[in-house]
Formats: structure tokens, C-alpha cells, sequence
């Protein structure tokens, strides 16, 4: 009797502790990725599948390889993706897809009818996706919107902006993503 | 006759109608068993304009008619099963709910297992030896008290 308590006790602890490892590991792997970029280290971006918001068909990030690619996270609630989105929309139709720059805004930790209303309010034509779940912000390390990352053609993050991109400071960073080796 | 029978006619159409737009729950109750995605606190405690927003969506599909599971099907399709403030019996979610079952479990067998312990120490037949200090301890107050009664007398 004695020993199979010990023995369900043991499982039991066991099972916690693999739960909570995992936990760990997960958040703290996903909150370096910015720092990582942050630092210079040019990390690979973790790939995603996520669905079309405004039309069928989905966006997968590692079919986007060979082009500079700007990741903007960004939810309907959020304040600031209001002033961000018209800039980012400029940008997209003046110079980014005239020069085959990729432009993906990951609508997430928000109800994909309320990101939808939000992207005809403010005319956007770049692809928009819905990150079901916020599994990819996560892995993302995406704590607070908007944010934006900034991938070379090798799919490596070579700029990350936490809060409102500039138009300058995109144009920075997309040459730098064009430039880098 | 057919006027009677146009009227349960209308009354066929009207009744469901009206029956399936009533809110079939309080905003009160789903409150409480949400949460806001970006605070991780529960929805009927928080303001930011995340839950906002999702109070106006639930407060929408609530006059809608809606039922509670659709609203949290629509919910969970959008935030995950992180959204819902008690989590869902089943893949990861199943570890919240065996773990402090687990424990109450293993903590009530504990207890039957002392306290049937200590039954087998105190049951009829098992003779508990005195401590010899006891023994002592008596013959020597028994004899304080033959000394006091003495000297009272």
C-alpha cells in the first residue's frame, strides 16, 4: 500500500514538473527572440501558416524567402496600430511592393470580425492574417502591439521595432534587411 | 374556422422567432467564466480594450440569441482555449484538472492510512505495556499522599 503511493506520488510530481519545465522553456525561448534581434544576432524568424483575415487562402512565411519581408503584429483594440496602420499601407503601396518588399500584418489576440471592420475602416491592402490563438505572437515573443519585425531574405529578424514604426525607420531597416548578407 | 387557422399559422412563425432571439444567458454569468486575453485576469475584472471589445462582441451575440457554447466556440476560435477561465478537460487542459484531483486523492489516502494505522495500535486484544516510569511515578505520589495524610493526622 505504502510502496504505491510513493509510486503515485512519484508519477505524479513527475508529470507537474514536465508541465512546468515545458512552460518555462516555451516563454523563455519565445521572450528572447526580440532581445535576440534586439542584440544583432539575426535570428532565423519562427515560420508560420496563418489564414487569410479578408480573403481565402493563407500566408506562409518561409514561402516568402528571397524577399525582405516586414512582420507587423497588430490588433483591432490596440490605440497606436490606428495611427501605425495608414503609414504602413502608404509604405506597402508607395514603395515596398513596387521594390518586392513582403508586408504581412499578423492580426492577433483579437476577434477576427473586429480586425476585419478595423482593415476596411483604414483601406488596408496588404495581406492581412489572423493569428488564431496567439500561438505565433507568442512564439514571437509579442507581449504589447503593434510590433514590428523586420526579416533579410534568408528569413533572419534584422530589425524589431516594439511600439509605432516610423516611415524612416522602416525605410532603415528595410534597406539594412536588403543589405544584409 | 380559417381565420383561427391563419392565426396558429402566424403564431407558428412568430414563436420560434421570437423564442431564439431571447438571450439565453447573463452577461454576469459568461463574464466570469472568461478572460482577457491580453491582462490574464478574468474578464468581468478587467477594462482593458481588449475586453472591451469582446464584452460588445458577447453583448452582440447575446441579443443574437446565441447560446453560451457558441459564444465560447466563437471565442476560442479566435483567442484559444487560454480565453476561457477554467480550462477544458482535455489535452493539456486535462493536467489542471487530474493534478489537484491527484492531490486531494492521494492527501485522502494519506489520512485513511493513518487513521487506520492508529486503529490497528488501539484495537481490543493489543496489550500496551505501561511505561516503567509511570509505575514509579505513581507509588511515589501515592506515597507523598500517605505522607500528607499522616502528617494530618
Amino acid at each position: 500500500m505504502k510502496r504505491i503511493v510513493v509510486i503515485v506520488v512519484a508519477v505524479l510530481l513527475l508529470g507537474l514538473g514536465v508541465v512546468l519545465a515545458r512552460a518555462v522553456t516555451q516563454s523563455a525561448g519565445a521572450r528572447s527572440f526580440p532581445a535576440d534581434v534586439a542584440a544583432g544576432a539575426k535570428p532565423i524568424a519562427p515560420d508560420f501558416t496563418l489564414m487569410l483575415l479578408d480573403r481565402e487562402g493563407t500566408v506562409t512565411l518561409s514561402a516568402l524567402r528571397g524577399r525582405v519581408v516586414v512582420v507587423n503584429f497588430w490588433a483591432s483594440w490596440c490605440d497606436p496600430c490606428k495611427d501605425e496602420a495608414p503609414l504602413i499601407e502608404d509604405l506597402w503601396l508607395t514603395e515596398a511592393r513596387p521594390n518586392g518588399v513582403a508586408i504581412v500584418g499578423v492580426d492577433t489576440q483579437d476577434l477576427s470580425e473586429d480586425a476585419r471592420v478595423f482593415a476596411e475602416t483604414y483601406s488596408l491592402t496588404y495581406p492581412l492574417v489572423h493569428d488564431d490563438g496567439g500561438e505565433v505572437a507568442r512564439r514571437w515573443g509579442v507581449n504589447a502591439f503593434p510590433e514590428t519585425f523586420v526579416l533579410d531574405r534568408a528569413g533572419r529578424a534584422v530589425a524589431w521595432f516594439p511600439g509605432v514604426v516610423t516611415a524612416d525607420g522602416l525605410r532603415e531597416a528595410i534597406a539594412a534587411a536588403e543589405a544584409s548578407a | 374556422m380559417r381565420r383561427l387557422l391563419v392565426l396558429l399559422g402566424v403564431l407558428m412563425i412568430l414563436v420560434p422567432v421570437a423564442s431564439a432571439a431571447q438571450p439565453q444567458f447573463s452577461m454576469t454569468e459568461i463574464e466570469a467564466e472568461l478572460m482577457c486575453p491580453t491582462c490574464q485576469s478574468r474578464l468581468d475584472l478587467s477594462h482593458s480594450p481588449a475586453a472591451d471589445r469582446i464584452r460588445a462582441f458577447v453583448e452582440r451575440k447575446r441579443v443574437d440569441g446565441w447560446t453560451k457554447q457558441q459564444v465560447k466556440d466563437a471565442l476560442v476560435a479566435d483567442f484559444g482555449p487560454s480565453i476561457l477561465a477554467a480550462p477544458p478537460a482535455a489535452g493539456l487542459g486535462l493536467v489542471a484538472w487530474l493534478v489537484p484531483l491527484g492531490a486531494v486523492l492521494i492527501g485522502a489516502g494519506s489520512v485513511a492510512a493513518v487513521v487506520l494505522a492508529w486503529r490497528r495500535r488501539r484495537a481490543p486484544g493489543a496489550v500496551l505495556e505501561e511505561p516503567a516510569v509511570e509505575a514509579a511515578l505513581d507509588a511515589r505520589i501515592d506515597a507523598e499522599l500517605q505522607r500528607l495524610g499522616d502528617e494530618d493526622a
